[in-house]
């Protein structure tokens, strides 16, 4: 388990810049001053639309470790293989994390598009708002973040569906959470400009990180019971009492 | 390599992204539209802000990429500028230019490898030669082929960022160097501190027991804290490695780069594991070490270089500036042509112009080899490096820098200095593939481990791929010629190439010019016979002549007290007659005086032979009709000819005279100097000399010594020429070695270090070679930890540097101690 944590909470910092840039702009909006060098952080809006943003993402997460249990215990006897949940979602964020890096690399591969509901859905939701005080814009636009088409937010909900519990997987969408705090904390405060030269270096490293959280999947490094023993030996030791 | 792809057009700036300002893979841009997006989650958020009329909250970006996103690959233009190729390229012969490029990222041999490669890989480049120690690229290209940017991005592209090296741009880019590298291993010593201090915690736990969860967690820990160290300080290694296996061959920096990769994932998967051993500590350290090391490394060598760089140890390195009345001192780089500068008594002439007030006298040894001051006053020229000895003056500064002679005289030495000795080309092919039999010989013990214990087989590997250090071997010629050469120019011996040291350590034969080179080079009395009363007559007459032996003349008598009445007439090729006082004077030739005076009594014609065949010029001298004295003339021998050619001989050379004067003189001259009849050749004109030069050559090295200008065929056509006189650049034009000093003995001091030079370069090339087969040996029968190794290799680089700059190959004069 300490494996996956410490996984996912290095490829969560790693890649959080982009986080920074594409939700920075619902920042700004929840916290309604004009831009410009001075704004008042409105701590109860930051807490709120972090916090938002955690419950979403914790209960992404437990409907994804369920679906995965479900994978596990009907999938895993019928199809015989251990740890399915684990093995699908290694491999999905495996061949993702490939494609993101030929990408970078130059290649052409296909994008693939949001549902086009979730978003103007999401759309809707912010809209709504536009007019209402900061604490009811944050805690919203956290909440409709879920929503948002981010392909770094899927493959960790897969990683989630691996490790084949509701409880596993909302503790990994926490720690994916707390992995994006430093960025969207420190967002306005202008150290984004220290990383500047480094920005060209996320994309590829987005890609590699979710490489490596695959092919650990696929070694079964992320189960939430310790290597060696899934469901089978839960069986097992449930035949010997 | 015989590609022929040219060189990448100019990159297209990677676009941005709209909304988030990462760069848009290329792939994905989408052509022609207004906006591009990295990802559709941005251009879903960007509809939203948008459809919400939201879109003022972008400024809350203001630390996002300023738009565009910095392009991937430099451009380069602002080397195409016309102004710029104006101030720093050269032109040469075939419409080709040159210029001087310092690069990024160049620290061993296999760069200097990659980069003179460059021809082949863009068309329109003719050579590129690469000066180690100071990393700066001569490229000599055609400009109607290729622009400089583009041969620029070929060289970004190869893995050396390039830079203008004159000047300030140059410091700049050096500056930002090291701050860089010191940075990197400032991190490097940070994490390899801390991931030592948590090994110890695990290796007491080893012996005392720790539990499963505190052992992870160290593991873990230590892990994270070795990503950066391994990313951003190992990621120099794996650049360079990488960079070389691109262009087709194997780096030095690839088996370093295999170590510790190979370390890293062992202690990945052990920790991911949870049991076995982690070499975290090791790899940290390791790579602090070699950055260490690698930095000392490229400031000794730059250090050389700049001592190397005859120019700055030519030059004060500040100037006084007189402006409105007013003395400042600027640093030398500012000065421009137009300027009035200040040069006091004992200071060095900072560049080269116009006397505009005062006068002086200044020491023109360096450029003429003169030692004698020579008076200057207002209108007269002065040289940049040029000691200025008695009074201050002010000078109008007409060229500074490299357009000086001085600065043009260096500027051809440093062109040459880059020529490889065969030495060097050897070390080079070796190095080659001294890489394939390290990787060969890592994977063999690796294998060969595996079976007898398979826990230690990656360690043994490890060890054997860190401890082989192919820089030592890379180095150690290189930078003991350069090193040696530098010495060289301080102490007066200008060498055009690194080859020459390697010649000059083959003895064979020595041809030597006579006058200026043995000899003082100028005639001087050293025979009076007869009446010694018509000497201060002789005097006054000879007080108004121009010619040599006028002046020797005067040299050996004296300047007369001022005559009452002197009438001369000159006679070009015979002698003088003169009205001194009311006596008739008639000095010249035998013939001459004995056409004018009547006839020569016998007693003196008897005198008058015996001096031309002892190899004098005799001169007689009538007064009032009869003719009463013979005076005998001659170019005497310089005091330190015979102990010098001695000293030659001893170090297996056999010298030989080759003179354009009488063949009876350059006998008189080699009995002196203990030579054999056969090799004191007079009489030869510098055509017959090209032609002794040649003929000697085919039995072996031969060696020519003498004027640059006169000699030049027979300099160039020697093996080694050496020039000792005559204008520095026309000297070297020809010749391979220029001697600022006077003296024969410069000549056996030139040979003498010449051997110490290649004294060092084999002692260095036998030490890398040792040090390496002992540590493999050591790695592959396990007695090496790779800590240990890690240690050791860039000892081993460190020891052939101070062995390379310490020795002492030259010295220097110790006149040198008045120079600032």
């Amino acid at each position: 388990m300490s494996v996956l944590i410490a996984t996912v909470l290095g490829a969560s910092l790693l890649g959080s810049a982009h986080c920074a840039g594409m939700c920075g702009g619902f920042v700004g909006f929840y916290t309604g001053t004009t831009p410009g060098p001075r704004r008042r952080p409105l701590l109860l809006a930051h807490l709120a639309y972090n916090g938002g943003r955690l419950g979403v993402y914790a209960a992404l997460g437990a409907a994804a470790g369920a679906l995965g249990a479900a994978l596990d215990t009907t999938g895993g006897v019928l199809l015989g293989i251990q740890r399915t949940a684990a093995i699908v979602s290694g491999v999905l964020i495996t061949l993702w994390g490939a494609r993101s890096l030929l990408e970078v690399l130059g290649a052409r591969v296909p994008r693939l598009g949001a549902p086009p509901g979730l978003r103007s859905l999401a759309g809707r939701g912010i809209g709504a708002v536009a007019t209402a005080p900061p604490l009811l814009r944050a805690l919203v636009v956290g909440l409709a973040t879920g929503l948002l088409p981010c392909g770094w937010l899927y493959v960790f909900l897969a990683t989630a569906a691996g490790t084949g519990s509701a409880l596993g997987g909302a503790v990994l969408m926490a720690v994916f959470w707390a992995g994006t705090l430093p960025a969207m904390l420190t967002l306005g405060l202008g150290l984004q400009a220290l990383a500047g030269p480094l920005r060209r270096h996320v994309p590829v490293v987005c890609a590699i990180a979710m490489i490596v959280v695959g092919l650990l999947a696929v070694a079964g490094r992320i189960s939430a019971v310790a290597p060696g023993a899934g469901p089978a030996t839960t069986h097992q030791r449930h035949g010997q009492h | 390599m015989a590609s022929t792809e040219i060189a990448p057009a100019a990159p297209a700036v990677r676009a941005a992204c709209a909304h988030c300002g990462l760069p848009v893979p290329p792939a994905a841009a989408v052509d022609g539209a207004a906006r591009q997006f990295c990802c559709e989650g941005c251009r879903a958020v960007w509809a939203i802000l948008h459809e919400h009329g939201l879109e003022r909250y972008y400024a809350l970006r203001e630390g996002a990429a300023p738009a565009p996103a910095a392009p991937a690959d430099r451009l380069y233009a602002e080397l195409d500028d016309a102004a710029f190729q104006a101030r720093t390229c050269r032109p040469e012969p075939g419409g080709r230019v040159s210029t001087e490029l310092y690069l990024e990222g160049v620290h061993c041999g296999a760069c200097v490898w990659l980069v003179e490669k460059l021809p082949g890989l863009v068309p329109g480049v003719a050579e590129a030669r690469l000066d180690l120690p100071r990393s700066q690229v001569r490229v000599v290209w055609d400009p109607r082929a290729v622009p400089l940017s583009a041969i620029a991005r070929r060289l970004g592209s190869l893995g050396y960022a390039p830079h203008p090296c004159r000047g300030l741009a140059g410091q700049a880019a050096r500056r930002r160097e090291d701050r860089a590298m010191l940075a990197r291993i400032g991190l490097a010593g940070a994490v390899a501190g801390n991931v030592m201090a948590i090994a110890f915690a695990l290796y007491g736990g080893m012996l005392d027991g720790m539990e499963p969860e505190f052992a992870a967690f160290f593991r873990w820990a230590s892990l994270l804290l070795t990503v950066p160290s391994l990313i951003w300080g190992g990621g120099v290694f794996f650049r360079s490695a990488f960079t070389a296996l691109r262009a087709g061959t194997l780096g030095m920096d690839l088996p370093i780069s295999i170590g510790l990769l190979a370390g890293f994932l062992h202690g990945v998967v052990n920790t991911a594991r949870g049991t076995g051993e982690v070499y975290f500590d090791s790899v940290t350290v390791l790579i602090f070490l070699l950055l260490s090391g690698r930095y000392l490394q490229r400031r000794q060598q730059r250090a050389a270089g700049d001592a190397a760089e005859l120019i700055a140890s030519l030059y004060p390195t500040s100037a006084r500036l007189v402006e409105h009345g007013r003395v400042r001192e600027v640093p030398l780089e500012t000065l421009t042509p137009g300027v009035v500068v200040e040069v006091r008594a004992g200071d060095l002439v900072p560049a080269d112009g116009v006397i505009v007030a005062g006068r002086s006298t200044v020491d023109l040894s360096l450029l003429s080899g003169e030692s004698t001051p020579q008076s200057v006053a207002e209108g007269a020229p002065v040289h940049a490096g040029t000691l200025n000895v008695s009074s201050r003056i002010e000078v109008r500064v007409e060229r500074t820098g490299e357009d000086t002679r001085v600065g043009r005289l260096m500027a051809l030495v440093e062109e040459h200095a880059r020529r490889r000795a065969p030495i060097a080309q050897l070390a080079d092919r070796i190095s080659g593939h001294f890489v394939a039999v390290v990787l060969g010989l890592a994977g063999a013990t690796f294998v060969l481990w595996a079976r007898v214990d398979p826990s230690r087989a990656l360690d043994h590997a490890a060890a054997l791929l860190i401890v082989t250090c192919p820089c030592a071997l890379g180095l150690a010629t290189p930078l003991a010629v350069s090193a040696a050469i530098g010495r060289a120019a301080r102490a007066g011996f200008l060498i055009k190439g690194g080859d020459v040291l390697e010649k000059l350590t083959r003895p064979g034969r020595m041809w030597l010019d006579k006058t200026g080179t043995l000899t003082e080079g100028r005639a001087a009395l050293l025979r009076w016979h007869g009446d010694e009363a018509v000497k201060p007559l002789v005097a006054a007459a000879e007080a108004h002549s121009s010619h040599p032996l006028g002046r020797a003349f005067l040299r050996a008598l004296g300047e007369p007290a001022p005559p009452a009445r002197v009438e001369i007439a000159e006679t070009h090729g015979g002698g003088i007659e003169a009205t001194v006082d009311g006596r008739r004077l008639v000095v010249g030739s035998a013939a001459f005086v004995a056409a004018r005076a009547g006839a020569v009594p016998p007693a003196l014609a008897a005198v008058a032979a015996e001096l031309a065949r002892d190899g004098l010029t005799p001169v007689l001298i009538a007064v009032d009709g009869r003719v009463t004295a013979a005076a005998g003339f001659g170019d005497p021998l310089r005091a330190d000819a015979v102990a010098a050619l001695a000293r030659v001989r001893a170090l297996g050379w056999r010298p030989g005279i080759l003179s354009g004067d009488d063949a009876r003189i350059a006998e008189a001259a080699g009995r002196h100097l203990g030579l054999a009849a056969p090799d004191c050749r007079g009489g030869v004109a510098p055509e017959d000399k090209l032609r002794v030069v040649l003929g000697s050559g085919r039995e072996g090295p031969v060696v020519m010594i003498g004027d640059g200008v006169n000699d030049a065929a027979a300099l160039a056509a020697a093996t080694v020429g050496i020039a000792v006189a005559g204008g520095a650049e026309a000297a070297l034009a020809a010749a391979d070695v220029f001697l600022v000093r006077p003296g024969v003995a410069r000549i056996a001091e030139l040979l003498e270090g010449s051997r110490r030079a290649m004294r060092v370069v084999r002692r260095n090339l036998a030490f890398s070679l040792g040090y390496n087969v002992i540590g493999v040996t050591l790695a592959m029968t396990g007695l090496l930890n790779p800590l240990v190794a890690a240690i050791l290799m860039p000892l081993s680089s460190l020891t052939v540097i101070a062995s390379s700059y310490r020795a002492r190959t030259f010295d220097r004069p110790a006149r040198e101690a008045v120079r600032p």
